[in-house]
């Protein structure tokens, strides 16, 4: 079973995520920020990353250059799940070393098949 | 798949409520001329969340408001767009606007789109006239102001417009249908065959959103715009049930031309991968490229996360706790609760017979029987305690409306004001909460509007500008004590006398401060020397008295001339239940409240004395007045027979129970204390009617009824001024 984290720091959107996910087939992990969710990567082994962007404490970004940087996380895919729709944070994303983005609204079919596209290729 | 995601909206309403309330007391709270970066960054996270889920859910038209409400409130955090008392002003609304939209959409109303609409143009107008203020006053500049600005201002309306009426444009429709009209599938695809005669429908989804509505949705790709397709439309449903938005406005991060051009778009834009997967996980010099890059970037990125270093003690940061705290509780209707309260206290009352009547047993029974009633009685006292914490609410339930208040009061009477709130995690019983609302927001109004100076008085005054107006509220002696002090002119003797005067009440100017300023407690007081439509109708005050006292509590006044105004209400912390100490009077037993019973002694006869006619009681260095119930109640007289049979044992009798009520103290005389007791509160108002010195009834373990005492009362004879002072406006 594959094991997805997802970083959001609204309540309902995680919520969201995990039955979907869940429903799926997926395991699911929680962390409402960036700070939480490295925390979680570092204690678990993870199959993919889906982080919102704009968090308290630790934004998406961050987390996924952090991610980037241990050695475990250097290929584990990091979907950035978010609003933002400017160039320029998109491109901090991607030479963060995020592996795609994937915008709110999101339908559960894209959202899975998104999923099989990043973790089929793994 | 088709997974309902419906049931996570609620979570949604509760999230998007919460962070408005967010956004409303930052804005409140900030500070216009200095504003600091944490401030500007958690108002434009509030609107932020709200937009992520409104996104989220699929609430199209919340999310391209906040949007545009958002984009602005970025540029403000960026400095990039002044923050004006204005502008503050507008998002305020805004979020008014918000919060009514929301509202709509959790009732499954339709929503107010034009208020949205009008709303959104407002802030993009601010935003841009915001942003070339040289513009009105030197013309040579404004055209280079403009052309520069162009770009940035090209924003969705101008684009909507430019979408509404090119050729073939694709059109988002979303419409409310009545199963009444449309009674199955077969009749929507009628419809549908219709709205096809207008262009291509290009997808379309239609589901039951209540037991009597189908929502219809599609895209419709056709050479018409976008007013003329409502009114095609209207001849099919309802108009105010008819949504359309253009592409740029229905989803606004596929369309804008900004994410246009993001490279690798997959699935009409749902995601994009940056790169071809395979790169990314397949090779590795792909992977230390990437390494390279975080290198180059670590300078920028650095910094970045040293601003959102920032958030953390943003109080953006409690609104998730409270979310998290939400998650753990349930909604009970009060009734329900009401029940399970009278229930508990009926199991108090035959648990008290069983002991009573536990007494007349033999011994070995009894100490087994014994056993089992004091584990009766712990359990029991848990499960009180239990119910009655579920009715306790922090009080910030009603200090949460004051900062808006203060703020919009403030700005129609042309005052400057600060409000400080402490204590409100203070616990309250619902219903002392419920009641206490209106008389606390009425004493806030009321320290607005004719304590607090305007700004050029105050200064003439040699005080501050900006007036202070503090609201607290703290456990105090078994009870609550909520403070509303204002540093305003204070309250006018003079003016208060007159209108006494005027009342006919037969006040002078020799009346001490204490026993003059409850005369604004009386109907039909009111001093204002002009009414205003904020306060001053001369209602208000006396229902403020009302109000506290019908829950048990006191309102008392301190007031100076030119230093300002502070009214203390004191009220208990639930109406049901009190901790008490049973006493014995000329036969019959009272209740006093424990709390404030301070201790009880039998004084030495050289610690009595007689001042003024007056029995006092030295406790340590202090003379305190003696008083008792045959003097309060004329007891004495009731039972002339008993008096003189026991008049040899009265003289002796020299039991003292020291009352204490917020530090001032008295003596009561009793019989005998029979013991400590948890009863039950029985309303005597709502049987019979209010009488003094009583605060309600019980009922005993022997099933006989005994009086609660109102200590406050007691206290206040003993000090025979104040029991005048308490006693006038009501007499």
């Amino acid at each position: 079973m594959k094991t997805i984290l997802t970083v959001d720091d609204s309540p309902s959107i995680r919520q969201m995520l995990a039955y979907v996910l869940t429903n799926s087939g997926y395991r699911v992990l929680e962390a409402a920020d960036g700070e939480e969710g490295l925390a979680l990567a570092q204690a678990h082994t993870i199959d993919l990353v889906l982080t919102d962007h704009n968090m308290p404490r630790m934004d998406g970004v961050t987390l996924t250059k952090a991610l980037r940087a241990l050695p475990a996380y250097r290929k584990v895919p990091i979907m950035m799940l978010s609003t933002e729709s400017s160039p320029e944070l998109k491109q901090a994303g991607r030479e963060a070393g995020a592996t795609g983005w994937m915008v709110k609204p999101f339908d559960p079919d894209k959202l899975l098949e998104m999923l099989r596209k990043a973790l089929g290729s793994a | 798949m088709a997974l309902d995601l419906s049931r996570f909206a609620k979570a949604f309403f509760e999230e998007a409520h919460e962070h408005l309330y967010a956004l409303e007391s930052l804005l409140i709270a900030v500070n216009i001329n200095a504003p600091d970066d944490e401030a500007l960054n958690a108002i434009f996270r509030a609107v932020h969340s709200v937009k992520g889920g409104a996104a989220a859910f699929g609430h199209t038209a919340l999310t391209t408001f906040t949007h545009e409400f958002e984009s602005i409130l970025d540029r403000v955090r960026k400095r990039k767009l002044v923050l004006t008392k204005r502008l503050v002003d507008l998002c305020l609304t805004a979020s008014d606007i918000m919060r009514r939209h929301l509202a709509a959409l959790e009732q499954e109303r339709a929503p107010d789109l034009t208020e949205l609409a009008c709303m959104q143009e407002a802030l993009i107008d601010i935003a841009d006239n915001a942003d070339r203020p040289i513009a009105h006053t030197t013309p040579a500049l404004t055209t280079s102001a403009h052309v520069a600005l162009a770009p940035i201002n090209s924003t969705s309306t101008d684009a909507a417009r430019t979408s509404a009426t090119s050729p073939a444009t694709s059109l988002q429709v979303a419409m409310r249908l009545m199963k009444t009209d449309y009674a199955d599938t077969a009749a929507i695809n009628n419809l549908l065959a219709d709205i096809r005669g207008l262009g291509e429908v290009a997808s379309h989804d239609c589901e039951a959103i209540s037991a009597t509505q189908w929502e219809l949705r599609f895209s419709l790709h056709a050479d018409i715009a976008e007013d003329e397709l409502r009114e095609s439309l209207e001849f099919l449903a309802p108009a105010d049930s008819i949504y359309i938005t253009s592409p740029s406005i229905a989803a606004p991060f596929t369309a804008l031309p900004s994410v246009i051009d993001a490279i690798n778009i997959e699935d009409e834009n749902a995601y994009e991968f940056f790169a071809p997967l395979e790169d990314e996980t397949g090779n590795e010099p792909d992977v230390d490229i990437n390494t390279l890059l975080h290198k180059d970037l670590s300078a920028n990125i650095a910094k970045d996360f040293i601003a959102h270093e920032a958030y953390a003690n943003a109080p953006v940061n409690d609104i998730a706790l409270a979310s998290l705290a939400d998650a753990s509780s349930i909604r009970v209707n009060v009734a329900k609760v009401d029940q399970l309260i009278n229930l508990v206290g009926e199991l108090v009352i035959a648990e008290a017979m069983l002991i009573q009547s536990a007494a007349d047993i033999n011994e070995t029974d009894k100490a087994r029987l014994a056993y089992g009633l004091s584990q009766l009685a712990r359990n029991t006292r848990e499960l009180q305690e239990a119910v009655l914490a579920i009715r306790m609410l922090p009080i910030s339930f009603v200090f949460s409306r004051l900062p808006r208040m203060t703020r919009d009061l403030a700005d129609r009477l042309s005052k400057e004001v600060e409000l400080e709130m402490y204590g409100e995690d203070t616990e309250l019983d619902k219903s002392v909460i419920e009641k206490i609302a209106d008389p606390l927001t009425h004493l806030v109004r009321n320290a607005l509007d004719h304590g607090i100076e305007t700004p050029d008085e105050r200064q003439r005054h040699g005080k501050p500008r900006v007036g202070l107006l503090s609201v607290r509220a703290a456990y105090h002696s078994g009870g609550i004590m909520i403070t509303v002090a204002d540093d305003g002119a204070g309250l006018n003797r003079e003016r208060i006398v007159r209108k006494a005067n005027e009342l006919g009440l037969a006040v002078t100017d020799q009346w001490r401060d204490d026993e003059i300023w409850p005369l604004i407690f009386t109907p039909g007081f009111s001093t204002a020397e002009s009414v205003s439509d904020i306060s001053g109708r001369g209602v208000g005050m006396d229902v403020v008295w009302q109000n506290v006292h019908s829950l048990g509590g006191t309102v008392d006044i301190a007031s100076n001339p030119g230093t300002g105004t502070t009214i203390i209400i004191r009220l208990p912390l639930t109406l049901a239940i009190l901790d008490g100490m049973s006493i014995s009077v000329c036969g019959e037993t009272y209740i006093l409240p424990l709390a404030h019973i301070a201790q009880s002694m039998q004084p030495e006869a050289h610690d009595l004395k007689t001042v003024n006619s007056q029995e006092v009681v030295r406790l340590r260095d202090e003379y305190l007045p003696i008083t008792s119930l045959e003097q309060l109640f004329n007891l004495s007289s009731l039972q002339p027979a008993m008096e003189s049979e026991n008049s040899k044992a009265k003289a002796i009798s020299d039991l003292l129970v020291i009352l204490d009520i917020d530090g001032k103290r008295a003596a009561l005389r009793v019989d005998a204390l029979l013991g400590q007791h948890q009863v039950v509160l029985k309303s005597i108002e709502a049987n019979y009617r209010r009488v003094k010195g009583l605060s309600g009834a019980t009922i005993m373990g022997d099933g006989r009824v005994a009086f609660i005492l109102d200590a406050a009362y007691i206290v206040g004879v003993a000090h025979t001024v104040d029991i005048d002072l308490n006693a006038k406006p009501y007499g």
